[in-house]
């Protein structure tokens, strides 16, 4: 009989969520540079989308994509988020009115408007969400010392739990000396937290190119029909 | 070739900028969880380390430093590619600006966290509104600005508070106001 190895043991103690698990998947597959590249490519087939019909269309599969990503979903602010930003455009009106609610009429036109900018704000975000990651690096000396900042930030948040919230003056400038302490160690500590380049299957990639293709395709069909 | 000195100040300078720039992106996190009515309206406590900025940096790491906030920011939350990262940028650059011109041409005498801190949360959300207005509420804008610029003093005020006690207490901003020299008159 061949010996447990620890990872064996690992995959059988520990339960991974299915969220984190889809998480995992899609780091793996997808680098966090294509993505950007893709969001930046979607981001005008959405902002300049005519159609509110087709727009929604995006919106959902932004949706999905955020899911597939392992990415907590809270459906409940966004809700919430849309209803202010629908109520607020309607407050002022302009086209038919379709029904009045106690004295306040509501009407066509501004309710279209709210719809259209409650789903380009979400949808942008969501968009936002799935095409950008914390492990983008920037490239120049910006990008360099962003990296820094991202370092430090890492260590903060490993030692967070040390400001207390009955001192947080105290609390900060603890954590400030402390890490202020250990950057004459940095260069070490980089070496360190510094990654092997990640090899992504090519799947990856191919997969992006027809979700690009569908996102420009579900903004030219109005377009074109238009035209037409 | 710059003297030695100079190499050890900008050394000194930048990792001030990195850990700082830091501790905004901490602070940003923290906001993020905290529930906001619309996406982009935040308190704005990822702008204490830029008010504790005030003091210790010229003009070009200050701004350096609301970049790495604001960019940084956009990483850290994934609003990058949305209105909320062009709000964060109109809002940290226009309250920077102001804080910045505000404690420069007035001196750290004349004006202080408080008025500073206030100031600069006001030109940042009547920013913010101006962009609401073309991008999100349209003519209704006019309805939201007064509770929002309302927020912005109470935050400011808070935020001023918070940076006039903590430049009192910290032992870190001592040694840092030492290294680098007081920036303002």
């Amino acid at each position: 009989m061949k010996p447990v190895t620890e990872t064996q043991i690992e995959s059988t103690h520990f339960f991974i969520p299915p969220r984190e698990r889809r998480g995992n998947a899609f780091i793996h597959y997808f680098p966090s540079k294509a993505l950007f590249i893709s969001g930046l490519l979607a981001m005008p087939a959405f902002l300049f989308n005519p159609s509110i019909a087709s727009r929604c269309a995006q919106f959902m599969l932004f949706i999905l994509l955020n899911w597939l990503a392992g990415r907590k979903l809270n459906l409940i602010p966004l809700c919430i988020a849309s209803a202010g930003i629908i109520i607020f455009n309607l407050i002022v009106p302009y086209g038919r009115v379709l029904f009045t609610f106690g004295g306040w009429r509501i009407t066509e036109g501004a309710l279209w408007a709210g719809i259209e900018r409650a789903v380009t704000v979400e949808g942008l975000i969501m968009l936002s969400r799935v095409s950008i990651r914390s492990d983008l690096r920037l490239p120049g000396s910006f990008g360099t010392l962003i990296g820094e900042s991202f370092r430090y930030f890492e260590r903060i948040m490993e030692r967070k739990g040390g400001i207390e919230r009955k001192d947080p003056i105290g609390g900060i400038d603890r954590l400030m000396l402390e890490l202020w302490a250990v950057r004459s160690g940095k260069v070490e500590a980089s070496k360190e937290t510094r990654r092997p380049q990640r090899r992504h299957p090519l799947i990856g990639y191919a997969f992006l190119i027809p979700i690009l293709v569908g996102i420009w395709g579900v903004c030219l069909i109005p377009l074109i029909s238009a035209g037409a | 070739m710059l003297p030695a000195v100079d190499q050890d100040k900008r050394a000194e300078t930048r990792d001030s900028v990195a850990l700082l720039g830091a501790f905004c992106l901490f602070l940003s996190t923290i906001e993020y969880l905290i529930p906001k009515p619309l996406p982009f309206m935040r308190i704005g406590i990822a702008n204490l380390p830029l008010m504790l900025a005030l003091d210790l940096f010229p003009a070009g790491p200050f701004f350096l430093l609301a970049a790495i906030k604001t960019i940084g920011q956009g990483l850290v939350t994934g609003s990058l590619f949305s209105y909320v990262f062009l709000f964060s940028l109109a809002g940290t650059f226009s309250s920077a600006l102001l804080m910045f011109a505000l404690r420069r041409g007035l001196g750290s005498n004349r004006i202080g966290f408080i008025g500073v801190g206030t100031i600069g949360a006001l030109g940042s959300n009547l920013v913010q509104v101006l962009l609401a207005r073309i991008f999100v509420f349209g003519e209704s804008a006019k309805y939201v600005a007064p509770p929002f610029l309302a927020a912005g003093v109470i935050t400011g005020i808070g935020l001023g508070l918070f940076c006039e006690a903590f430049t009192v207490r910290s032992v870190w901003y001592r040694t840092r106001v030492a290294a680098l020299g007081k920036g303002t008159p």
